[in-house]
């Protein structure tokens, strides 16, 4: 598989010495590419980089070939990109927005315009609102046009830095098929912390802790990884707290006075009764993953995506 | 997405709005005034909206630029505020087209609505007439285009882009609006401080870019206006550029060059208006060139132009072709071997012959033509010189010694535009040749022209054939005689009987309406589209023909004729200066045998529309002589009330008179003066005035007329008052004769000191003598003098013959500083034995003193009723250090008496006294009308009176802690009044203030001063010195005052202070007369008494006017007040006493 993003030895310094990235690089080509990590682990300074907002310190970035510095014009035709913190300008409606963004990104043929912006709607299921102003979305809504006009021109390349926030359940599910099906023919670069956003499409993916590449390939390596660290147990209820010392708890069941704890091990040792599971989730994984560099479930601010 | 965006936010609709309402505001406003008042003044044209929508449209524009800065300021903001700036910045657009896109999305936002306000103007102007609306005129359409493009395009562009670049380098919206506000509050404050020939580097609203609209040459700007314009545009799209170089957002390409190519717009945009600015600079040192040039040669000597003769060609717009005669002589006392002409440096001259053929050496430059005579020209010999030049005039080159130069003014002082700014038009479309501009030979120099104490003006013969196109109309000095009509060119002939100082001639495709009267052709030439009021005026044709024969009539009987054969009255556009140069600023609109009209005046005044028929009840077939006597008067006082130069009177009364002679010598300026005013006096009836120099500061010359319309005959009238009450003009007028005058030194000053002075000498000749005798004067003196200037001495012998008084009155007042000053000692009134028939009889008698030693004139004047219109008796002459008692029978007895003085140390009039006409004794005398000599001696007051404008009145103020005492004595002080202000309007003033008043108590001059409520701190202070220790009543005297019925006074308190010690009276006001009233009696030593009276009253205001001191008769008791002289402001003669005996 060819690269399409191709990061190299990128370090990314802000004025007053924080280092958001150090020396990362990447190879990243088709397909729907995650990028995982915690808050403040570098991400979204990658995603900024990625999508021209923002100049490497050090090291260069190529999409499609094309320096992100130099080129940088010729790069932002060739993305689409829904920054984490998203909204529109609230007197236009929905097609008004998606109509100034297309004709911005170079889409300039009217027809043209009219017939992607009602594909995206329908793709993102605001058809039924494309003449409602953007004030009168709820946040549900303003997330999805945000999607929409990340794609409406067609990128090549899709940049979504925490797409997910603030959809509900069954919009989370939309949004996983659409990235699937999206991923199919270009390179899309998730950044999330919600494992589950990824989603099964995902074929590729990277993990950031503190700037660094921590963690570098598929969804299926991490969870092989996470052989043996995660376990269930069932003990009474007054030896729980014991075992929390032992255990980054992801799922307890409580019942007849026994609770069944299901987590994964902190010190590489596996407490008295408890039994490694054979079905180690990609959230497991991940959280097993950064749980062996010292850090928290909360820290890591895990959602699972319900 | 922008502009959208833009027309969905509130505040761009509520500026609009209030935009909109301004703008249809102000034209409804401008023409319900224009309807209503236009036909009542031909100043009032001024303001009419046809003309006006350019000049202030900065204003509308301003508006939407206030609004745009509340616009650009989000020109990243809202992106950023919105969420959506990162999909933005990620977006493959350039920086450029993302500010440019913004920018003219914000641009048309702005703009169109500006278009859709001119069509909308213009639109009611269609419409409301069609609907019957006296109100709505369509507006001078290329004005409109003015407005649209040139003015609001650039401006509306610089604005956003200053704005983008502002709120992209603090980016802080808020900031960003303080100081783009900030900075367009700066560009106004520098546009109206600045001289305007470096407005164009502030002027990004184009104010002093629009020309005057003119359906007669319709013009989109000045000149010069198009680089300017242009350059803002350059500059402000130079900014667009450096708003997208200095955006924050991470562009694709390099800066350096989008800077550097924005920069280079900036510095284009610059040097365009940098060029503007320099055209405007080299244009104003062209003209002190010039005016240098002149001034080196002031000195040398000047011939007389006996006459010019020839033809004149004008191929309008192009070139003006002269073949001319001009005979010369040289002055009486010395030879000339060079004469020096001033020539309009635009015509070429070709040619200088002698009348035997002999080619002459000339040289030409700076206007100046000079001409090597072939042999000497003795001493008041004469020599005939044929000229042929030819070329555009330049209309530049005119007033070089213009007191105001309009290049040096600021944007507002630059409202003195609206009396026109171009000396001279030559255009394809219309040619207005003015004598200023020197399209014929002038002798000598052009300064000093108008200043005839050194300089006698210049009196010629001239007998022109100017040729101009087929279809063009000519007015010029006198009668147009067709010569010859081909298809290609009509000949006219001017060449009138009498001699001149100047030829204006204008001429374009103009409508003619004529007729003629006593033999003299009277025309009128305007524009085609300017003719409705001949129409609306029709039925008054021949009232006003019959006028100006009754007029005509009245001056020949006199042995005045009017010396031409015909007086043209024609259109000129608004656009060409209407006032001369010199420091008079004299009016350049009445040339001999014209007067020419500004398109704002008669030929689009509204006389299809009377306010008092429309909204009043009169009706005009009630009237005596019907509607058309009604419109003939409307014509009249139309004119009458001209304060902007072009009163048809003034400007005829020149032809009759000023025109024909002119005074020399150290009186010159006042004599000119004093009968130029008798000339008009003689046709119109009424004084006029202009002073060009009050339009530098309009605001205050309206209020001025405003504030003194009450009871003024017209706004002429009215002007005349507010200039020649003001203190400083007397304090002028009282110290420095007018034959010592520097009018160079305050010419507004001078006009001011002229009209007082000149101006009440002239009304008192013509009031004296009469009409007649006043036509009698002139006409004297044109027989003497006619073509050729006079002095005093001639002018006194003229008047010889018509009254052997005037001569020495004249010589008086030009040459002293002295003036009458009148006392009304006594007012008697008594009834007489009726009438055989029944009739009832009253006799007045008023005794009137002068104790001055300078002659003087006054009129006894009486109303019926308090408040009623004053009925004049004949003017009375008053020898210095005499008395005169007036008598007058009357059929019913006056109720209030006044005198009114001409020239007086009075400086207004007063009252005299009041009767009580509801008991009048009846006396068995023989009736007496007319003026007998009483003896001055007789008519001493008894009471030590220390009156207001007395030196040792004094306002002393316990917080300020100093005296405050006169500021202004010993010297003019603007504003105030012998040391204190000047009260203005109808509330008490906050300190003591000072107002003139004719009930007031007065030496000569009637005057109060007065406060407002206050605490007791602030006191003025009375002084008087007693004679002999004893019992002394003390009177206080109160004025008149509309705004303090007696209700209002409360109780004052009054300190009396002797060497013994201070005692307080309170002193009950409200029971107090206008008049003297008793306050009581004190015992009081020898020596210095004041009285002090404070500010503290439980009424509204405290008033010192005059406290009188009187020893008490040991016969007289207590009781009795004495107050015999007591006049009631409610009741007459109501002795009122706040009665108090005391000893200090």
């Amino acid at each position: 598989m060819a690269a399409v993003i191709v990061a190299d030895s990128v370090t990314h310094a802000y004025k007053g010495g924080t280092v958001a990235l150090d020396d990362v690089s990447l190879e990243i080509g088709t397909g729907l590419f995650g990028l995982l990590g915690s808050n403040g682990a570098g991400k979204s300074t990658l995603m900024r980089i990625l999508c021209t907002l923002l100049v490497p310190t050090q090291g260069h970035v190529t999409v499609d070939g094309l320096d992100v510095v130099a080129e940088r014009r010729s790069v932002r035709r060739l993305l689409g990109y829904l920054p984490q913190e998203w909204s529109a300008w609230r007197l236009q409606t929905v097609t008004e927005v998606l109509d100034t963004l297309a004709a911005l990104s170079g889409l300039v043929d009217k027809k043209m315009r009219k017939r992607r912006i009602a594909e995206v709607l329908d793709a993102v299921g605001l058809a039924k609102v494309a003449n409602r102003k953007v004030k009168q979305l709820s946040g549900g809504m303003v997330r999805r046009l945000g999607v929409a006009q990340a794609l409406v021109h067609e990128p090549k390349v899709l940049v979504v830095d925490e797409p997910t926030v603030g959809l509900d359940p069954e919009e989370r599910l939309r949004f996983r098929q659409l990235m699937a099906e999206l991923g199919r023919d270009r390179a899309i670069v998730l950044s999330t912390h919600i494992v589950a956003d990824l989603g099964a499409a995902c074929s590729d993916l990277a993990v950031l802790h503190r700037g660094k590449v921590e963690f570098r390939g598929s969804p299926a390596e991490l969870v092989r990884r996470a052989a043996g660290k995660v376990v269930e147990i069932a003990v009474p209820e007054a030896a729980e707290a014991d075992l929390a010392e032992r255990l980054e708890v992801v799922a307890r069941e409580s019942a007849n006075g026994r609770v069944s704890l299901r987590g994964v091990i902190k010190d590489g040792h596996v407490p008295d009764g408890a039994r490694a599971v054979d079905d180690v989730t990609l959230e497991e994984a991940y959280l097993a993953f950064m749980v062996e560099r010292g850090r928290h479930i909360d820290e890591l601010g895990i959602d699972d995506g319900a | 997405m922008e502009g959208r965006h833009t027309r969905r936010l509130v505040r761009y609709w509520v500026f609009l709005s209030i935009a909109y309402l301004l703008g249809i505001v102000s034209y409804f406003y401008y023409g319900t005034l224009h309807a209503l008042f236009s036909s009542m003044s031909a100043t009032v044209g001024l303001i009419g909206p046809r003309y006006l929508i350019g000049a202030i449209a900065v204003y509308y524009i301003t508006g939407f630029v206030l609004g745009i800065v509340f616009l650009g300021f989000d020109v990243r903001a809202r992106d950023v505020r919105e969420g959506i700036v990162e999909v933005l910045d990620s977006r493959p657009l350039t920086n450029l087209e993302l500010v440019a896109g913004r920018f003219l999305a914000l641009f048309l936002a702005g703009w169109v609505p500006i278009v859709i306000l001119a069509v909308l103007i213009q639109a009611l102007g269609w419409l409301l007439p069609l609907l019957g609306s006296p109100v709505g005129r369509t507006v001078e359409p290329l004005s409109l285009v003015t407005l649209a493009v040139l003015m609001a395009v650039p401006a509306i562009a610089f604005a956003i882009a200053l704005v983008f670049v502002i709120t992209l380098l603090v980016r802080h919206r808020l900031l960003a609006a303080l100081i783009s506000i900030a900075a367009i509050v700066g560009v106004y404050w520098a546009l109206f401080t600045i001289p305007v020939i470096y407005a164009p580097f502030v002027d990004f609203l184009g104010m002093t870019s629009a020309g005057t609209p003119s359906d007669i040459v319709p013009v989109l700007a000045m000149p010069d206006a198009g680089a300017q314009r242009l350059g803002i545009l350059l500059v402000a799209l130079g900014l667009v550029g450096i708003a997208a170089v200095i955006h924050p957002r991470l562009d694709g390409g390099r800066r350096g060059r989008p800077a550097a190519a924005s920069l280079a717009l900036v510095l284009v945009g610059f040097a365009l208006i940098a060029m503007t600015a320099q055209m405007r600079i080299g244009q104003a040192a062209q003209m002190e060139a010039w005016r240098t040039a002149h001034e080196a040669r002031r000195d040398e000597p000047i011939a007389d132009i006996v006459s010019i003769a020839g033809t004149i060609d004008i191929e309008p717009g192009r070139a003006v072709l002269a073949d001319l005669t001009v005979e010369l002589e040289a002055p009486p006392d010395q030879s000339l071997s060079r004469v020096l002409l001033t020539l309009n440096p635009g015509l070429v001259v070709d040619d200088v012959r002698t009348a035997g053929g002999a080619t002459l050496a000339f040289t030409q430059r700076d206007g100046l033509l000079d001409i090597e005579l072939d042999r000497a020209l003795a001493a008041g010999g004469r020599a005939a010189l044929t000229l042929r030049y030819a070329g555009k005039p330049e209309t530049r080159f005119a007033y070089l010694d213009s007191a105001i130069r309009l290049e040096q003014l600021n944007a507002n002082q630059s409202q003195i535009g609206l009396l026109g700014y171009e000396p001279a038009v030559f255009d394809r479309r219309y040619v207005a040749l003015m004598p200023g501009i020197h399209w014929l030979p002038a002798a000598g120099v052009d300064v000093g022209r108008d200043d005839p104490r050194h300089r006698p003006t210049d009196y010629f013969d001239v007998a022109l054939d100017v040729t101009l196109p087929p279809s063009w109309l000519a007015a010029g000095p006198g009668k147009r005689q067709p010569v010859s009509s081909t298809d290609d060119a009509a000949t006219f002939r001017f060449a009138p009987a009498v001699s001149v100082p100047e030829v204006a001639l204008v001429a374009g495709e103009l409508e003619s309406f004529a007729t003629e009267i006593r033999g003299i052709t009277f025309e009128a030439l305007v524009h085609p589209r300017h003719a409705d009021n001949f129409k609306v005026l029709a039925g008054a044709r021949v009232e006003i023909e019959q006028w100006i024969a009754d007029r005509l009539d009245a001056s020949a009987d006199a042995g005045l004729d009017y010396p031409f054969d015909a007086f043209t009255v024609v259109e000129v556009p608004n656009r060409l200066r209407g006032f001369a140069g010199g420091w008079r600023l004299d009016t350049a609109l009445a040339p001999p045998g014209m007067m020419l009209l500004r398109e704002t005046s008669f030929p689009t005044a509204r006389f299809d529309f009377d306010v008092r028929t429309v909204f009043g009840n009169l009706d005009p077939d009630a009237q005596e002589g019907g509607a058309a006597r009604v419109n003939r008067d409307r014509v009249v006082a139309f004119f009458s009330n001209d304060i902007a130069g072009g009163n048809v009177f003034t400007g005829a009364a020149r032809s009759f008179f000023a025109h024909r002679t002119s005074a020399a010598g150290p009186d010159a300026i006042a004599l000119d003066f004093v009968l130029e005013e008798l000339a008009t006096l003689l046709v119109s009836g009424q004084r006029g005035y202009f002073s060009a120099h009050l339009f530098t500061n309009i605001n205050q010359a309206t209020t001025s007329v405003v504030s003194s319309m009450q009871g003024a005959s017209s706004i002429a009238d009215a002007m005349i008052t507010s200039r020649t009450t003001q203190p400083d003009v007397w304090n002028v007028a009282l110290d420095v004769p007018l034959s010592d005058i520097d009018p160079w030194s305050d010419p507004q000053r001078t006009i001011d000191l002229l009209a007082l002075k000149g101006g009440e000498m002239a009304q008192a000749i013509y009031d004296t003598l009469g009409p007649r005798a006043v036509g009698e004067l002139l006409a004297a003196l044109l027989e003497r003098r006619a073509g050729r200037s006079f002095t005093l001495a001639d002018l006194v012998a003229a008047g010889a013959d018509v009254d052997e008084s005037l001569g020495p009155m004249l010589t008086e007042w030009v040459g002293g500083t002295g003036l009458a000053g009148f006392v009304a000692q006594r007012v008697e009134l008594y009834r007489l034995p009726d009438e055989g028939n029944g009739d009832s009889r009253y006799q007045l008698l008023v005794r009137i003193a002068n104790p001055e030693p300078v002659v003087g004139y006054a009129r006894v004047a009486w109303t019926m009723e308090r408040g009623g219109s004053r009925t004049f008796g004949d003017p009375i002459r008053i020898a210095g250090r005499s008395a005169i008692e007036y008598g007058v029978v009357l059929s019913q007895p006056p109720a209030v008496v006044y005198v009114h003085p001409y020239l007086s140390l009075n400086r207004g009039d007063f009252l005299a006294g009041l009767t009580d006409t509801a008991e009048v004794r009846s006396r068995n005398a023989e009736p007496f009308n007319g003026v007998r000599d009483v003896p001055i001696d007789e008519l001493a007051d008894a009471r030590i009176v220390a009156d207001d404008l007395d030196e040792g009145f004094t306002i002393v103020d316990d917080e300020a802690g100093a005296d405050m005492r006169l500021a202004g004595r010993g010297g003019p002080t603007a504003g105030l009044d012998n040391g204190l202000p000047i009260a203005v309007g109808a509330l008490p003033p906050g300190a003591w203030s000072r107002r003139a008043n004719e009930t007031a108590w007065g030496r000569y001059r009637h005057t109060f001063a007065f406060v407002g409520a206050g605490e007791g701190k602030r006191r003025a202070v009375m002084p008087a010195s007693i004679p002999t220790a004893g019992l002394w009543e003390l009177e206080i005297h109160l004025p008149f005052v509309q705004i303090l019925p007696a209700p209002n006074r409360g109780t004052w308190q009054l300190e009396i202070v002797t060497a013994d010690g201070r005692e307080t009276v309170s002193y009950d006001a409200t029971v107090a007369n206008v008049g003297w009233n008793l306050v009581g009696r004190f015992q009081l030593p020898a020596g210095d008494v004041r009285v002090e009276i404070s500010d503290r009253t439980d009424g509204r205001m405290v008033i010192a006017d005059a406290v009188g001191w009187s020893p008490v008769r040991a016969d007289r008791p207590a009781d009795d007040t004495g107050s015999s002289e007591a006049l009631s402001d409610d009741a007459p003669s109501d002795a009122n006493s706040n009665d108090t005996d005391s000893t200090l």
